[in-house]
């Protein structure tokens, strides 16, 4: 059963698109989040109509559902808004499909605004279907100013200017939001494109929806979609989800396609000038990221809490953060750094920026304490442990255990190759979604014994 | 007032004294009813759905729907009225009643939500905004509601330019609402009109209103255009450019808008800016467009990828370059973008200009034009030479250093290694229950399943403890999922010991299951039942030893000699697969050990082997072991001790194929027909494998051979894996090119093509020419794929690829464009693919020329740029003499003259 996390998105004003004769002013009502803070950025966007388009993809995305679930066609979720967050020479635009299956993000770099004002931090930007259409008025030779603020105030039951909307985000979406940070540090660059062969590439994709995966393989002086594995290709499935940067792409000056380890995620990021687009598929439209389970072990553990206060207690909106510059920062060791951050970004404290290969801090505005709680293989697991379900059987290099579980008594196996369990969940992923809540449990029975 | 009395007062029937009594109670005590009224209504509007009810009887009961809905809205709160849905929603006489007796706060609330339900409440809500019941709502649905309502589809009574000349209202303020609303995929403006008569379509209607002055022109010339700057979707803004146009304005009017539509130029929408760009051509007829405007706008347009729409910009930027010569070279600079364009006709036009009008020492043309030089067509790269520097053009791809090179491919899998302990078993059969996509899997399972009982301890019952739990779990899902629900049962036969089969219901004899071939896979599947049920351990004959599902001729022996020594015989059907999966290519260095074999399946096996051994009386078995002895041809022994069992049973199979084609007065159909011969007998026993694959479709479902289950295609695959032509056949059958109806399992026939041991004979090349052209993503994607490899691997015979493709050239049957993409893809591989799909666009050119298909045009262009590419003219004389002989013009006759003057230039 689906769970959901009520979030309201409360403004005091609609966000707009103000001006005319191709001189605009861009105002973005944020939540108000921190007090005293009103406003988080005012100034000039250099490159207007390119990060007028760019903001436009976000907000489509943000509002596209690329699978609908049977039983959800008579319910489509209403969506959230874009998340933004100012730092000292940054302002990244970030948003997630509502099937939970895509995420984009904007990074404009200092080069592409000039501030009056900036103010670190991470808000709601309200970003209706009337927003969007007036951004696409917004021309490469219109001057295009921005503020994104939300002047104080203090709800008034009846305050008509007041724009409240309740919003049922489900779990899996606060979780992908944040666990998609994280997942996306395995990924490594395997190719870069010029602008020609992206736009080949793209006005070549094909137009309706595709079941079965392609590959992005090199081709004479482009690429191209492989119908067949092939090793190093890219593997993609949902292609119609790449269809939010073609509009971007000619704006662009060449295209990096990042993945992970198992090939299946993939980060696409357009350079356009001083700005970049980042998007990242899941490995099919109708998974999620928080169900490739990653986190798991890392949330199932209890034995970094130390370095994970060193770690968040050292977050100061940092627009970059390494993490091997921080685990010699903080004297500690690079795993136990990489599992820190992994869970600061699972918290929603991080966003990840596959192009820098580095963190960045930022909060998102959502109540993010029951990302663990919730975690449903996690509960399961924990209530496994507290039931008294785990035998551990051998210890060494090789540790094997029962799980009684609903009257069957799964094996597992767990050793350097990967682990093993007999239960479904194992026998259709393979472990490639993660471990299994059999496996989470002898985990934590055997990190609390070896603790004791 | 209680329950009881409310129940029975909606139960009386009668309406004037139900209002009257409710009125009369006091709102906070009438809330307490509501939970009752709520039901009341629930169980009375439960007639609707009685369809043989008596006339007095459904009067009867719409009077108490009637008071069960007053008492609901007398009683509920809007939210609880919400929540009854569609339903509760009152006609306007009794709404009418209703909210003057009530008098509810929440009356706009109310009508906000009927709007929200469906737009063609617009009536009754507009009904009760002209009473005076609500304000007018502010709902978009309000005014799609209008559109609907009063279009012509859905009013005969009165057309709808009397409906808006009825109402100043209609015609001074929510008219203009129009185009502010998009509406939605089912309701909108151009939804409307498209499915109206055009006589009374919004378009006209509004037309003809602004022609006798009733409504403003000027305003509807601009609402229009404010209308194509919303960001609607195609679809929807295509009505707005239509109806700008259907009022046909004139030039003095368009100059007054020049900004508009030159700002428009930057919309997402591709037919808005070819619309803005017709609108700017008008203007430059007249009067000269404003330059430095136009320039700054237009960049869009000029990288559209739409041919149509980068040449009409062009156009504009020609003839103001010819007019405005000190800012010519500036104009050719913004042109010289259009060279992203993949067309050879637009790139010329492109470097047409900046040949005429721009400046060979322009850094910033050099820079653009360096920018796009990647995308010039081979013919115009001379050309281009002057304004390219090398060490400028981007044509790069940076692959990661993990990358290998080309033809590094994954490798299939080779030797297979069985199964070998319990949890191993356990592990993979679990697997496949949940993965069953790969047979070679699903087979060492079977085999593992077969030989290794033994194995099996006391506490085996709580080791499959999960698998039965699954298996059951899966049955229960029916058998929807035909091959995961036969290893379901399968796997309940493994953990109980017991045949499963026998007591499951009988699905897996039925739909999809009724497919020839998934009957045989069925019948493999229960023969491992039964071994499970004798609980003796026994080599599985038919398991693969390697790649593709092929058995060592050595492993085969010993496993027969095993059963043999059991006194064991597995079903004919089981010794055909084996002898059928029979690898022979491998050579036995010990015929001895045949010799000691004895046994009709034994006497097969050496036949199969290459001995002369009289044939015995078994005609699957020596029909298999002919099969594998000489494929494809007559096999002298078998055929006279059998005759004619049908294709492929001691005699070849011969496939030939033909379109038909069907027409009606508007339409043309082409349909691509298979046949071989010898004809498939009419019934064909169960074990004649090969035969089966000829099945004649008696069945209902689309394809009666190998069913639609992609498990159950695959494994037909390894069926007889020496030689797939059959398989192949049944692909080239049932495949939609057209994909009228979603197949998707018919891309799993062309898999076997990409292992780098199948030969691509006659029917493999008649499935990859139909992929070639198929509007499916998918298939036509690996259809490309196939025909890139057999290029590099050497598999693919161009000449018959050719011949076959040329056969279907004439026919009407292909969509040539969508070929001649597919070879563009494959020629930018490498030179060596280059150079093949040159040699195999020639090869199709045996046709009579007058026959050919209108889109050849761009198949010989690609053929043209690949020679130009090449530095090469053509070497064909029969393609030579079919471009000298063809008399047909446009893009075909151009290059066809092209590629033979290139002849004559060599000559």
């Amino acid at each position: 059963m689906a769970v959901n996390v009520e979030h309201l998105f409360r403004y005091e004003q609609h966000s707009a698109l103000k001006g005319q004769d191709g001189k605009y002013q861009l105002q973005l009502a944020s939540e108000q989040k921190a007090k005293g803070v009103s406003a988080y950025f005012e100034g000039d966007l250099k490159y207007p109509m390119e990060t007028a388009r760019c903001l436009r993809a976000i907000s489509i995305l943000v509002g596209s559902r690329y699978y609908v679930p049977p039983a959800m066609l008579e319910r489509i979720l209403r969506e959230a808004d874009p998340v933004v967050t100012a730092s000292r020479s940054m302002l990244r635009f970030e948003g997630f499909s509502a099937c939970c299956s895509t995420y984009g993000r904007l990074d404009i770099t200092e080069d592409g605004f000039s501030a009056d004002k900036i103010v670190p931090g991470t808000t709601n930007i309200d970003f209706q279907a009337e927003m969007r259409a007036s951004l696409s008025k917004v021309r490469a030779s219109s001057k295009l100013a921005m503020s994104l603020r939300s002047e104080e105030f203090e709800l008034i039951h009846g305050n008509d200017s007041v724009i409240e909307r309740k919003v049922k985000l489900p779990l899996r979406w606060i979780k992908g939001f944040s666990e998609v940070q994280a997942q996306q540090l395995d990924m490594s660059l395997m190719m870069a494109v010029s602008r020609v062969g992206a736009i080949r590439f793209f006005r070549d994709l094909p137009r309706g929806k595709t079941r079965h995966p392609a590959w992005v393989v090199s081709a004479g002086q482009g690429i191209r979609l492989s119908h067949r594995e092939v090793k190093n290709g890219i593997k993609v499935k949902g292609l119609e989800r790449l269809r939010v940067l073609e509009d971007l792409v000619q704006l662009s000056d060449g295209l990096s396609i990042y993945t992970d380890k198992n090939n299946t995620l993939s980060a696409w990021v357009l350079s356009i000038g001083p700005q970049r687009f980042t998007l990242v598929l899941s490995a099919e439209p109708w998974r999620g990221f928080s169900g490739e389970g990653k986190l798991l072990n890392a949330l199932a553990s209890t034995n970094n809490t130390s370095t994970l206060a060193k770690v968040k207690s050292s977050l100061k909106w940092q627009e970059a953060i390494s993490p091997d510059e921080l685990a010699l920062q903080l004297q500690e060791s690079q795993q136990d750094i990489a599992t820190a951050l992994s869970l600061c970004a699972a918290n929603g404290l991080l966003g990840f920026d596959v192009y820098t290969g580095k963190y960045f801090h930022r909060v998102l505005p959502f109540d993010m304490s029951c990302v663990e709680g919730l975690s449903p293989r996690l509960k399961s697991a924990r209530k496994l442990v507290e039931g008294g379900a785990v035998t551990l059987k051998t210890t060494g290099d090789e540790l094997s255990a029962e799980v009684s579980s609903e009257d069957v008594v799964h094996r597992i196996r767990i050793s350097s190759e990967g682990d093993q369990c007999t239960c479904p969940w194992y026998a259709k992923h393979q472990g490639d979604r993660g471990p299994c809540k059999h496996v989470l449990a002898v985990y934590i029975v055997a990190e609390e014994s070896m603790n004791e | 007032m209680n329950d009881m009395d409310l129940t029975n007062l909606i139960k009386k029937g009668d309406l004037e004294s139900a209002f009257a009594t409710l009125i009369k109670i006091p709102y906070e005590e009438r809330r307490k009813l509501s939970k009752c009224a709520i039901k009341q209504f629930k169980e009375t509007v439960e007639y609707r759905y009685a369809f043989d009810m008596e006339e007095s009887e459904k009067k009867r009961l719409q009077i108490q729907e009637q008071i069960a809905t007053v008492s609901v809205y007398a009683t509920a709160t809007l939210s609880e009225i919400k929540k009854l849905g569609w339903k509760i929603r009152p006609d306007y006489e009794l709404a009418e009643q209703i909210l003057q007796i009530f008098k509810p706060a929440w009356v706009n609330d109310w009508v906000d939500w009927l709007l929200d339900i469906n737009p063609y409440n617009f009536e009754l809500v507009r009904k009760l905004y002209l009473s005076g019941f609500c304000n007018k709502p502010e709902n978009e649905n309000y005014i799609l509601g209008m559109i609907l309502r009063l279009g012509q589809g859905h009013r005969q009574d009165i057309s709808l330019i009397e409906s808006l000349r009825s109402s100043k209202e209609l015609l001074e303020e929510d008219l203009w609402r129009i185009f502010c609303v998009e509406g939605n995929g089912e309701y909108s403006l151009a939804a409307n009109d498209k499915y109206t008569s055009t006589s009374g379509s919004w378009s006209e209607t509004l037309v003809e209103l602004s022609n006798s002055g009733e409504i403003s022109r000027d305003r509807l010339l601009d609402a229009s255009l404010d209308a194509l700057d919303q960001d609607f979707a195609q679809f929807r803004a295509g009505w707005f450019s239509r109806f700008h146009e259907a009022l046909s304005p004139t030039v003095e009017e368009r100059v007054e808008r020049v900004h508009r539509y030159l700002h428009l130029l930057g919309s997402q929408i591709p037919p808005t800016v070819t619309f803005a760009l017709k609108a700017l051509t008008a203007i430059n007829k007249k009067e000269d467009l404003p330059v430095s405007s136009f320039m700054e706008h237009v960049l869009p347009a000029i990288e559209a990828r739409t041919k149509s729409t980068v040449t009409l910009a062009l156009k504009i930027l020609e003839s103001l370059a010819k007019s405005n010569p000190e800012q010519a070279n500036e104009l050719a600079g913004i042109a010289a973008y259009g060279l992203i364009h993949e067309g050879a006709d637009v790139q010329k036009r492109v470097l047409d200009m900046l040949d005429k009008y721009g400046i060979p020492s322009d850094e910033e043309i050099i820079r653009i034009v360096n920018l796009n030089a990647q995308a010039i067509v081979p013919s115009l790269k001379k050309r281009l030479s002057s304004w390219v520097c090398d060490t400028q053009v981007e044509s790069r791809v940076e692959v990661s250093e993990v990358s290998e090179e080309p033809g590094s491919d994954l490798q299939p899998l080779n030797f297979i290694v069985p199964i070998n302990t319990l949890d191993e078993l356990i592990e993979r059969f679990s697997y496949v229950l949940e993965n069953p996509d790969d047979p070679i899997e699903i087979e060492k399972v079977l085999d593992g399943i077969a030989r290794l009982k033994h194995l099996q301890t006391d506490n085996f019952a709580k080791l499959v403890g999960p698998l039965k739990k699954r298996a059951t779990t899966l049955l229960k899902r029916g058998p929807e999922k035909w091959l995961t629900y036969n290893l379901a049962t399968l796997a309940l036969s493994y953990v109980t010991g017991k045949n499963q089969f026998v007591e499951a219901d009988n699905y897996h004899y039925s739909h999809p299951g009724s497919a020839a071939i998934a009957k045989v896979y069925s019948n493999h599947l229960m023969y491992i039942a039964d071994i499970i049920e004798s609980g003796k351990d026994s080599p599985l004959l038919s398991m693969p030893t390697h790649g593709r599902a092929f058995i060592s001729p050595y492993e085969l022996i010993v496993r027969y000699k095993q059963l043999q020594k059991m006194g064991a015989e597995p079903p004919i059907s089981e010794q055909v697969l084996s002898l059928l999966r029979l690898d022979i290519t491998e050579e036995l260095d010990n015929k001895a050990q045949l010799v000691s074999l004895s046994g009709e399946f034994a006497e097969a096996l050496r036949f199969a082997l290459g001995e002369d051994v009289p044939v015995g009386n078994t005609s699957a078995l020596w029909m298999a072991a002919a099969c594998v002895r000489c494929p494809n041809t007559l096999c002298p022994e078998v055929f006279e001790r059998f005759g004619d069992q049908g294709p492929n049973s001691g005699q070849g199979a011969k496939y030939s194929f033909w379109v038909e084609e069907k027409s009606s007065k508007e339409y043309t159909w082409h349909y691509l027909k298979l046949d071989c011969t010898p004809a498939a007998p009419a019934s064909i026993p169960s074990d004649h494998l090969t035969v089966l694959f000829h099945t004649k479709g008696e069945s209902y479902f689309y394809n009666a051979v190998c069913g639609e289950d992609e498990g159950v295609v695959r494994w037909a695959s390894t069926i007889w894996p020496s030689n797939l032509e059959s398989y192949f056949y049944n692909g080239a059958s049932v495949i939609d090119i057209t994909w009228s109806e979603a197949q998707w399992h018919v891309r799993t026939y062309f898999e076997p093509m990409l292992e780098p041991d199948v030969p691509l004979n006659e029917m493999a090349l008649l499935l990859l020419s139909n992929g070639l052209g198929a509007k499916e993503p998918g298939q036509k994607g690996i259809a490309t794929d196939i025909v890139i490899m057999g290029i590099d691997d050497g598999r693919l015979d161009i000449g018959k690829l050719a011949e076959c493709m040329g056969a279907l050239l004439p026919t009407g049957y292909i969509t040539v464009a969508r070929w001649t993409k597919a070879l563009q893809d494959i020629s930018t591989v490498s030179n060596k693919h280059a150079k093949a799909v040159r040699t195999l666009i020639q090869g199709m050119l045996r046709h009579d020329p007058a026959d050919s298909p209108r889109d050849l045009g761009g198949l010989i262009e690609l053929l043209y740029e690949l020679q130009v590419a090449a530095e090469e003219p053509l070497s064909d004389p029969v393609s030579i003499n079919y471009l000298a002989r063809n008399k047909k013009g446009g893009k075909l006759g151009k290059f066809s003259k092209r590629l033979l003057d290139m002849l004559e230039n060599e000559s």
